[in-house]
């Protein structure tokens, strides 16, 4: 696998990165003002990126209000699938083969940050907090800064309809450019929020979304902190079961203590879930894309770019990965 | 066997920052001073246990001694000055229940390395042109100078109640203690339970990994490892250079192997990182790079801990 990072196209990000090992970014989708990803822009991103020997592995989404019409059913869907397209296109173009989507609507949900190990700032989710908060109150909003609440409800089969359009229109594009469409799953994973259906938030969900349009191009972005949120998941049995179908395209690495109802995002070595497991399981299956570190617990005195934070996780997923292949040359 | 990090105790957010990494086993930087502490006397020694322990963490011993040994590592005149000093501050550590002190058996001023911008990502690494031949090396001169340190200063840890653990020699410090053989020469001509090795086990990476796994045995087994260092020295025909903990020599053993061998030699004491390479945009001490050493050291240990079970798995 290849251990990646989200990072902007910036000469000192990506020096950083280059010093702590990593060949692979990860980047969230540029702005445009013509609503799909410009070649050029990728392009600019990639050369700045090889000057420190990194390659672009994947691009993390696309802003949401690019698909927003699409992901809630509206008139001008058909006008955003086609410039999602034209991103499938550019993107391949710039020898990118990874685009990952969230089908989140209201984006990522958070009721608050609490405090953890050593005073360590760690995102929280509270089920019945996150349903008494204000809509101006959610944390996340998307790479476009914009919260997306539809003015009508939206149920599960509509939502279901919504995304089988969608998969319909551009799965087709994507094979013939050799792009894979990577789904993350729906963080925090609960059924719906505020009147808006959320599909992607169990694993017959995941199940459901590959089998509705098979293609080698359908699978997931596999964020494993999501889906050991999920209640009564074992992340690892769910790295099998999805790898084993060679679905898992892009996968987040983070530890997660509880579940839905109520979870932490943790330090990777704090216990929450089996890390040597998951990591092991990656192998075992198979997987050879890129793996990236995921939201860390905010610590003292670290950047906007929380250097410290990634630094820390960076070290830990290469050793465990280290650590795996050491195991596996010793009991062959 | 534990992670822990060699940090300057007086400052408040290098321990927040080990906590919030995880990292409860501190060694300290001998450095002074801190505000209304002059010099190293029992007071200061406890009041900085104290301020480590406030912070939930264990200060389980100083990583050098803070004075030069110069003149004990020519043989001069002088040298029983610098043993006093060393003597005092061991006494001091001592009282104040700081039970561990590494040193290094080397010049102060003797910094044959550059640190240059040649590591990955043009990090700033030590790095030396050829291997050192250091004057010192191997004469009867330099052994006859360090029985004359031992005879004085071992007696002084026994009565403290005080473990002195010598660092080996490395390309980057040059000096006797440059192989195993001069290692276990130390050990038998000082064979006290309070002086034994800090095992910087990056100093003998030139070493095939086979020999290095048996050499990491081979001492633990004697009960006389008290602390150890995992580095990165890479050995290249065009220099010797210091590297990221991940980066793996070709000849080197895996990390896990490494640790594996300390476990199956029974080794609990403490693994530390070296100073990191500096990276864009860090500290001084090395805050990014100290965070990515230690996540690394980190998964390895849990993984080493959980062996045989990760085996079978």
């Amino acid at each position: 696998m290849k251990i990646a990072l989200l990072l902007n196209p910036d000469h000192e990000q990506a020096q950083f990165a280059s010093q702590i090992g990593i060949q692979h970014a990860i980047i969230g989708g540029p702005n445009s003002p013509n609503g799909y990803l410009e070649y050029d822009t990728l392009q600019q991103a990639q050369e700045v990126f090889a000057a420190h020997g990194i390659e672009i592995s994947a691009v993390e989404n696309v802003p949401v209000h690019f698909y927003d019409k699409v992901m809630a059913g509206l008139p001008g869907r058909d006008e955003q699938i086609d410039n999602y397209c034209t991103t499938i296109h550019n993107l391949s173009r710039a020898g990118i083969h990874i685009l990952g989507y969230h089908w989140m609507l209201l984006g990522g949900i958070t009721s608050d940050y609490v405090r953890g190990r050593g005073g360590a700032r760690e995102r929280h989710f509270d089920w019945e907090a996150a349903n008494r908060s204000r809509i101006d109150a959610l944390e996340w909003r998307g790479p476009d800064g914009v919260i997306h609440v539809p003015d009508q409800e939206i149920s599960t089969e509509q939502m279901w309809d919504n995304v089988a359009y969608f998969l319909q229109r551009v799965l087709p594009v994507a094979e013939s450019c050799g792009v894979k469409l990577a789904a993350h799953p729906d963080d925090a994973p609960i059924p719906s929020f505020m009147g808006v259906a959320r599909i992607l938030g169990s694993l017959e969900g995941l199940q459901r979304l590959l089998d509705t349009v098979p293609s080698p191009s359908n699978g997931l972005d596999f964020c494993q902190g999501t889906i050991a949120e999920m209640t009564g998941v074992n992340v690892v049995d769910a790295i099998y079961r999805f790898g084993k179908q060679h679905k898992i395209f892009f996968a987040h690495y983070r530890a997660v203590q509880g579940q839905v109802p109520d979870f932490t995002e943790v330090f990777m070595d704090e216990g929450g879930n089996d890390m040597y497991a998951a990591m092991k399981a990656y192998k075992d299956v198979g997987f050879t894309g890129p793996m990236r570190a995921d939201h860390s617990p905010a610590v003292i005195g670290d950047n906007r770019q929380a250097h410290r934070g990634f630094a820390f996780e960076i070290g830990y997923m290469k050793g465990m990965a280290q650590a795996v292949d050491a195991l596996s040359a010793q009991t062959h | 066997m534990e992670l822990a990090l060699t940090l300057n105790c007086w400052n408040d957010e290098d321990l927040v920052f080990a906590q919030q990494f995880g990292v409860n086993h501190i060694l300290a930087q001998p450095i002074l001073p801190a505000p209304g502490v002059q010099r190293w006397d029992e007071r200061a020694l406890a009041a900085l246990r104290n301020r480590v322990e406030q912070a939930g963490l264990q200060l389980v011993g100083f990583d050098g001694l803070p004075c030069p040994l110069d003149r004990s590592v020519r043989g001069e005149t002088g040298r029983d000055d610098e043993i006093a000093v060393a003597s005092q501050f061991i006494t001091a550590a001592g009282a104040a229940g700081i039970p561990l002190i590494t040193y290094g058996w080397a010049l102060s001023q003797h910094t044959p390395s550059s640190r240059m911008p040649v590591g990955r990502g043009q990090s700033h690494v030590n790095r030396v042109a050829a291997p050192i031949a250091d004057p010192m090396r191997a004469t009867q001169t330099g052994w006859e100078s360090y029985t004359y340190f031992l005879a004085r200063v071992i007696p002084v840890a026994e009565r403290a109640n005080v473990r002195l653990a010598c660092q080996p020699n490395s390309p980057f410090k040059p000096g006797l203690l440059n192989s195993t053989a001069a290692l276990q020469q130390l050990l038998d001509t000082a064979p006290s339970h309070c002086h034994g090795l800090d095992l910087q086990h990056g100093a003998l990476t030139h070493m095939p990994a086979a020999d290095l796994l048996q050499a990491i045995q081979h001492f633990v087994k004697q009960g006389r490892v008290f602390c150890a260092q995992a580095q990165h020295i890479d050995v290249r025909t065009e220099g010797i250079a210091e590297g990221f903990l991940d980066e793996r020599s070709t000849t080197g053993p895996a990390m896990l192997d490494v640790l594996q061998a300390y476990r199956a030699a029974g080794y609990n004491g403490d693994l530390r990182p070296a100073p990191p390479p500096g990276v864009t945009g860090d500290t001084e001490w090395g805050h990014k790079g100290h965070a990515f050493h230690a996540g690394y050291l980190k998964s390895l240990l849990q993984v080493a801990r959980r062996l045989p079970e990760a085996m079978a798995q």
